[in-house]
């Protein structure tokens, strides 16, 4: 079974975007690295090294998402980076589905990126604590998008310590520092790929790491 | 007319303490109504009807600014002979006669006490007991006519009308301090005489008309007349103006698409 | 936003308060931590205002799951207006964050019974429903009680959106007419307008997107969605096999005009180059080989 990995990068920026708004629907694009081999039809095993919060209001509409994309596959080629899928959480405490438009930007994805994996918070894990992993993943294989068990997600370096990046990221409220596409629309000057989100985590990662 | 010296003390135990007294049962008058005020109560039906002529009379006004198909959707539903708001929905006539809705009539009594009544009986009291002088003269010139009116209680034909008596300086009074009443006790004040008797008068007291027959007719003729001229058919004409000409627009600007 | 929060004197908060009110503004996190540091031991300092704070900071409790605070200030409510309508609304808002929803669909609909005039209980079910994911029945409860109250344009907001959810387009961009017919001004709206026509599709309905679009730069030079969203639907029409030959080229110059006003409103360029690229497909693109395309400005 193909594994899915994620980045501290990846996975706090999930993390803060959903924390930042709470009452709200967010949907974001993640990441991976560019790899040099032609994708057969066998899905590979997928390293997902960055997240891009997109937006938070009127997920529904398609033009700045079609805007976003375009943006995106841009900056991200350069590099190095390709778009290997999306991430939502849902507006709704318990709703875990993923409705239409979410699925028409996720196939989209899968056309240029045949292993792409679909992302969608758990709303009820999120805590404080952050014990358990809150992502749940499909996988695309075979025109369709499956599931994956939790045994064939990890996420980066030894057990637990990311899960304590996050919850010390969200204790101190950092959230409030992430700028997501919305952010950015409203004001140019902000920088949508959260240059220093990137370093914050790296460092809280880093001394999570050596305590 | 010659010119009349009045009595320092006039000034003094007249002239201001009609003002005071005025102003003082003003306030009283406000905060008794507040106390004996009723609910006033809106049915649901008025409220959906004056929502109603509110986004009609929008759709009036903004109707350009959407695409022609939906007025005309909007409008139908309104104005549609069958099955529109305007002429389907039957109320029944207002209650003109006072006398047989009771709630109505426990109003106008209860506005009736408080207002009417006070200003009876103090400008009565007034008038006995600050009989017998003239107590000020107004500033512009009035004809004999208004001598009895106002000079009610001094006999004297050679008189000039602009002297007025105490009543009349009570009652002058009642409507002048509207404005004191309103930096006082604030907009709405209950000691707005003048408005209470326009009030009256209009017989209007809601927002909504008491008659919504009425209302939804003209409504329904004003819809039927109103023209829908897009606002947006020019606007991107409009942006290329912005943008400027090219060699080629120019050249072909009297082909037709 | 980074409140230094021990160093607010009372009176400040208060009138910190006092703002957010008046905006409508929901900063549920700062406003119990302000109560708690400072408002809440100087409330008998208020005067009748303190009603007004009590209410706003239950809401804000209620946001932050906050529930002792709450109670607090509903007690302190209930208190003064023992019989209030407007405290059992917050009550039933009590029982909804707590997820007892049918307990509060009760109290409301008690709301209801003694005042059928009164907007906000009935406003409040939409939203349980909502909160239970029961989206169509939400929509049909809405729709009914736009039918009695036409001219609540928050009621027609949330129906837009819950439109949304369904992806009935149609339906949404009806809503969002609405909004334009109260607020013709607004950027905002014709900006949401433009992009639900948009998501819909169709020539037709790209036009009208673009038109509107225009409209919302027209009201506001600044507003970066519309000035895209000129490009995107420029650039849609200029590549659609639909369009004659003058709009084609007009809509070319519209496309690159927008283009331009958003690189000015970048310092680097990076985040346009994609853009530009789409831009060149547009004059390569479906433009008959007879006329040549138009030198850039």
């Amino acid at each position: 079974m193909a594994e899915v990995k994620f980045s501290a990068r990846a996975y706090c920026k999930i993390i803060l975007h959903v924390a930042k708004y709470p009452h709200a629907a967010v949907n974001g694009i993640l990441l991976a690295e560019e790899t040099k081999n032609k994708d057969g039809p066998k899905v590979k095993d997928l390293n997902i090294v960055d997240a891009v919060p997109l937006f938070h209001q009127c997920l529904h509409v398609s033009p700045m998402a079609e805007i976003a994309l375009t943006q995106l596959d841009h900056l991200s080629a350069s590099s190095g980076r390709v778009v290997a899928g999306y991430y939502l959480a849902n507006e709704n405490l318990n709703d875990l589905s993923i409705d239409k438009p979410g699925h028409r930007v996720a196939d989209k994805i899968a056309e240029f990126f045949p292993s792409a994996c679909l992302v969608v918070v758990d709303n009820r894990r999120l805590s404080l604590d952050m014990k358990k992993s809150a992502l749940i993943v499909s996988q695309f294989s075979d025109g369709k998008w499956k599931n994956k068990e939790r045994s064939s997600i990890s996420l980066e370096g030894p057990s637990g310590v990311l899960q304590e990046t996050a919850a010390t990221l969200l204790q101190h409220n950092n959230q409030d520092m992430i700028v997501d596409f919305d952010n950015h629309l409203d004001d140019v000057s902000l920088d949508w790929m959260n240059p220093e989100v990137n370093e914050l985590i790296d460092e809280v990662y880093t001394s999570c790491l050596n305590p | 007319m010659a010119e009349l010296l009045l009595d320092p003390n006039i000034r003094l135990w007249v002239f201001l303490p009609i003002v005071v007294i005025t102003f003082l049962v003003g306030v009283v008058r406000h905060y008794i109504s507040i106390l004996l005020s009723s609910q006033k109560k809106v049915e649901l039906q008025q409220l959906q009807d004056s929502q109603v002529m509110i986004r009609s009379r929008m759709l009036r006004e903004n109707g350009k600014y959407i695409p022609k198909q939906s007025f005309l959707m909007r409008r139908h539903y309104f104005n549609n002979e069958e099955t529109g708001y305007f002429k389907t929905q039957k109320r029944a006539a207002a209650v003109q006669n006072p006398m047989t809705d009771p709630s109505v009539m426990i109003d106008m009594l209860k506005g009736n006490v408080t207002n009417v009544l006070p200003m009876i009986v103090i400008g009565g009291w007034i008038n006995w007991m600050f009989s017998g002088f003239v107590t000020t003269k107004v500033p512009f010139p009035l004809t004999l006519r208004f001598k009895p009116m106002l000079q009610r209680g001094i006999e004297l034909l050679s008189l000039d009308a602009a002297w007025v008596s105490s009543a009349s300086w009570y009652f002058l009074n009642v409507f002048g301090l509207r404005s004191i009443y309103a930096l006082v006790l604030g907009e709405n004040n209950a000691a707005d005489q003048a408005r209470h008797i326009q009030d009256q008068m209009s017989g209007a007291a809601m927002a909504m008309p008491p008659d919504p027959k009425a209302a939804f007719k003209a409504e329904w003729e004003a819809l039927e007349i109103c023209e829908h001229h897009w606002a947006l058919g020019n606007v991107d004409a409009e942006m290329m103006a912005l943008v400027g000409p090219t060699v080629d627009s120019m050249y072909h600007q009297n082909k037709v698409d | 936003m980074a409140l230094n929060k021990k160093s607010l004197s009372w009176s400040e908060a208060r009138d910190l308060f006092r703002t957010w009110r008046e905006l409508n503004e929901r900063k549920s996190q700062d406003v119990v931590s302000l109560w708690e540091n400072t408002l809440q031991k100087k409330v008998h300092k208020l005067g009748d205002e303190r009603l007004l704070v009590y209410e706003q900071v239950c809401l804000a409790a209620l946001d932050t799951n906050r529930m002792d605070i709450a109670d607090q200030c509903l007690v302190a409510l209930k208190k003064e207006f023992s019989t209030s309508l407007r405290v059992r609304k917050l009550q039933a808002m009590k029982l909804e964050a707590m997820e007892r929803y049918d307990e509060a669909l009760e109290l409301l609909d008690n709301i209801i019974r003694r005042d059928e005039t009164n907007a906000a209980p009935r406003k409040r079910r939409v939203a349980i429903l909502k909160a239970r994911g029961r989206i169509p029945e939400a929509i049909k409860e809405l729709t009914e009680y736009l039918k009695k109250f036409m001219s609540d344009q928050e009621a027609w907001q949330q129906l837009c959106d819950l439109y949304l959810m369904e992806t009935d387009f149609a339906r949404a961009a009806f809503c969002m007419e609405e909004l334009l017919l109260q607020n013709p001004h607004n950027h905002l709206v014709h900006q949401r307008y433009a992009e639900i026509r948009y998501t819909q599709g169709g020539y037709e309905n790209i036009e009208l997107a673009r038109a509107h679009y225009c409209q919302a730069i027209k009201l506001n030079p600044n507003n970066m969605r519309a000035l895209y969203g000129l490009f995107l639907t420029s650039s849609n029409i200029a590549l659609s096999p639909k369009t004659t030959s003058q709009k084609r080229k007009d809509a070319g110059k519209l496309a690159k005009w927008a283009l331009r006003q958003i690189e000015e409103r970048y310092e680097s360029s990076t985040q346009v180059e994609a853009l530009e690229s789409m831009l060149s497909g547009l004059q390569l693109g479906s433009v008959p080989a007879v006329t040549p395309p138009t030198p850039s400005t």
